[in-house]
């Protein structure tokens, strides 16, 4: 087991620099830099910029300098935790994540366990019930909550709770708590905001892992181990939760690290549309805006926790499918 | 005489509902097992050997019922169980299934959970049925695995069912199968999936296992010279019947239906050149429109004519004990 782990962490680190590399290439793909789009707006407000301010301004920033150069010192602040600065916001770039981390995770795990206690029960409960009138309504359910696009339901949440109930669901806070301190009062404020774009993040999700769940399930209640421990005498309910259902749970356990980079990344549109304070619409921002520095970060850090992810699906399926562990 | 018999199976029907139509698996057998019996079932792929024992285990899955009859069972008391009475997941068949009756499954491979180790999957069987703790049961089953031929059993407890090689596995099977002591073992096709040169070890532990527990025995099989050497009493089922039962030694020398003569022909012989191998002609019918009368009428060579269609032959005894049912040993006048 831990030769296995420390294979795993020689490739993860190998994985990591060429990421590196990868997403500094991707930020300089684009034609021009930062200054140069920060020049045209500014020179479409009226604002003449000298050709001194302007190589002033890249001198400054480092922009001429040669492209490994820029990486070099861009991954060596990286590493010492210093992810640069935004040109757009006029800030370093840590605060800006840092600021928007915290919520961003709440809201993700709180849909990521939304998803999980809601989707496991029903996925078992329709394998069990396959075909029966129960299975075929949490069926379409499940079918229209995947075909749902996440932002629709948004909307229409947004519009049924401001149009019949007059409350406005936007956001995370209400407008006199968003700049206040943390409170008891504030923390209130926040649940009765947190459910909106937790059932629509977690729709979708719950939809989709309902299927899965069942599918898996529904393989492995027909296995012969199945008949086997019934055999012995053990309950029924009993054979269930501690056979199949553990077999079919798999996937998922060992999927489990790949919704780390989620956590960070996922529901972009979702939270734009219902205006949160989250990092999906700093990184597409940053990304629009060319904000080298700040999208670049975003980058890496999604990519080292996607392999950092990955790290730990590989350790959890070796938990819990000896078949790995002993390889 | 009943009084001696562990098991009795009477007119048993048992149909599957499936999407294409209602498949009559098992139309009407009829079995005893004695206390201390070794019973054979042989028959081809799909003449319900199976299906009868996942019966009588009440393991039917859910597409399968019990259409009629009975399955009597008598306990270490002599009490008798109506086991299709008995509701399939209930306290009380439950209380039979394991502690009085169990089962060895065909393959070891995919019957044993591949993620929980070995020991585990013994030991739950011995937990649940008896009031012992954990390091009890880890004694006992550390006893079983040595019992079965499992070498350093108390390392082996403890590693999962892919670690065990086929022989191994179909040990455990059987070890976990003697936990908690039942009295009826039922072997289905145990030596199938296993290498020739295993399958002649399993069957003898299966054996001596049968002495030393005195177990009653059902062994399921397909292969009749599996069945020659370990039972006493032999069932050949054609189409989810019964067509005809009597000692060992009389089905071999004197086997009076025509599908037990050719079963027989059709095992290979070490002696002599005899040429081709001898094989039945045609193939078991669809089970979704079964034949009318004695469902082997249609690859019958001593098909005497329309009287084979016309109904299922009466049971007839022909010697001691060996019962058949066919119209060439049914005087046709009384029919």
């Amino acid at each position: 087991m831990s030769k296995f782990i420390m294979h795993r962490l020689i490739f993860m680190v190998i994985t990591l620099v060429v990421i590196s590399m990868l997403s500094f290439i991707i930020i300089q793909l684009p034609p021009g830099d930062y200054l140069t789009s920060y020049i045209t707006q500014l020179r479409s407000m009226g604002t003449d910029v000298s050709d001194e301010q302007i190589d002033y301004l890249r001198e400054q920033y480092g922009l001429d300098d040669p492209v490994y150069v820029q990486y070099f010192k861009w991954i060596g602040n990286f590493l010492t935790g210093d992810m640069g600065f935004s040109f757009a916001w006029n800030r370093p770039v840590n605060e800006l994540v840092w600021e928007r981390l915290g919520l961003t995770l709440v809201i993700s795990i709180s849909s990521l366990l939304f998803t999980w206690i809601v989707a496991f029960p029903i996925g078992i409960y329709t394998a069990l019930k396959q075909n029966s009138l129960s299975d075929y309504f949490f069926t379409f359910i499940s079918f229209i909550g995947v075909a749902t696009p996440n932002f629709l339901l948004a909307l229409v949440l947004m519009y049924v709770s401001f149009r019949y109930f007059g409350i406005n669901v936007g956001g995370l806070f209400s407008p006199e708590y968003a700049e206040a301190a943390w409170s008891l009062a504030k923390v209130s404020d926040l649940l009765q905001h947190l459910w909106i774009p937790v059932v629509v993040v977690g729709t979708a999700g719950t939809a989709g892992l309902v299927r899965i769940m069942r599918a898996n399930l529904l393989d492995e209640l027909g296995k012969p181990y199945v008949t086997t421990a019934k055999s012995k005498g053990i309950p029924n309910h009993k054979v269930i939760l501690k056979y199949p259902v553990r077999i079919a749970l798999n996937p998922f356990i060992s999927t489990l690290g790949w919704q780390l980079p989620k956590l960070i990344s996922g529901s972009t549109i979702t939270a734009v549309v219902l205006s949160l304070p989250t990092t999906g619409p700093l990184l597409l921002d940053a990304l629009k805006s060319q904000d080298m520095y700040l999208a670049g970060s975003f980058i890496m850090l999604l990519s080292v926790l996607t392999v950092i992810g990955t790290f730990i699906s590989d350790i959890l399926l070796a938990l819990v499918d000896p078949r790995i562990r002993y390889v | 005489m009943a009084n001696n018999n562990i098991l009795e199976v009477e007119n048993l029907n048992v149909h599957f509902r499936t999407d294409e139509g209602l498949v009559r698996a098992l139309n009407g057998v009829n079995f005893n097992v004695e206390r201390g019996q070794a019973v054979g079932i042989v028959g081809e792929s799909g003449c319900g050997k199976s299906v009868t024992s996942i019966s009588v285990m009440r393991l039917l899955p859910g597409v399968g019922e019990i259409a009629n009859g009975t399955i009597k069972y008598y306990d270490k008391e002599k009490k008798k169980h109506n086991i299709i009475d008995l509701e399939a997941d209930g306290e009380h068949m439950r209380s039979i299934r394991g502690p009085e009756m169990s089962m060895i499954f065909q393959e070891p491979m995919t019957a044993f959970s591949p993620v929980h180790t070995i020991g585990n999957q013994i030991m739950e069987k011995l937990l649940y049925h008896e009031d012992i703790d954990k390091s009890e049961a880890r004694r006992k089953t550390i006893e079983l695995l040595n019992k079965v031929g499992i070498s350093k059993p108390e390392q082996r407890i403890d590693e999962y069912p892919f670690q065990y090689s086929g022989g191994m596995r179909q040990r455990a099977m059987i070890a976990m199968g003697l936990a908690c002591e039942p009295q009826l073992l039922i072997a289905d096709e145990p030596t199938t999936a296993l290498d020739v040169t295993i399958q002649a070890q399993v069957l003898k532990l299966i054996k001596e296992m049968q002495e030393d527990y005195n177990l009653s025995l059902i062994l399921i099989t397909h292969d009749l010279g599996v069945i020659a050497h370990m039972v006493d009493y032999v069932n050949v089922m054609y189409l989810g019947r019964v067509v005809e039962s009597g000692p060992v030694e009389e089905i071999f020398d004197n086997p009076a239906h025509p599908y037990t003569q050719d079963l027989l022909k059709s095992i290979p012989k070490m002696t002599g050149n005899e040429g081709k191998l001898a094989s039945i002609e045609g193939s078991v019918p669809d089970a979704y429109s079964l034949p009318a009368g004695c469902p082997f009428h249609t690859r019958c060579r001593k098909k005497i004519g329309e009287v084979c269609e016309s109904a299922f032959p009466r049971t007839q005894e022909i010697s001691e004990n060996h019962y058949v049912n066919c119209y060439l040993h049914q005087d046709l006048g009384d029919k």
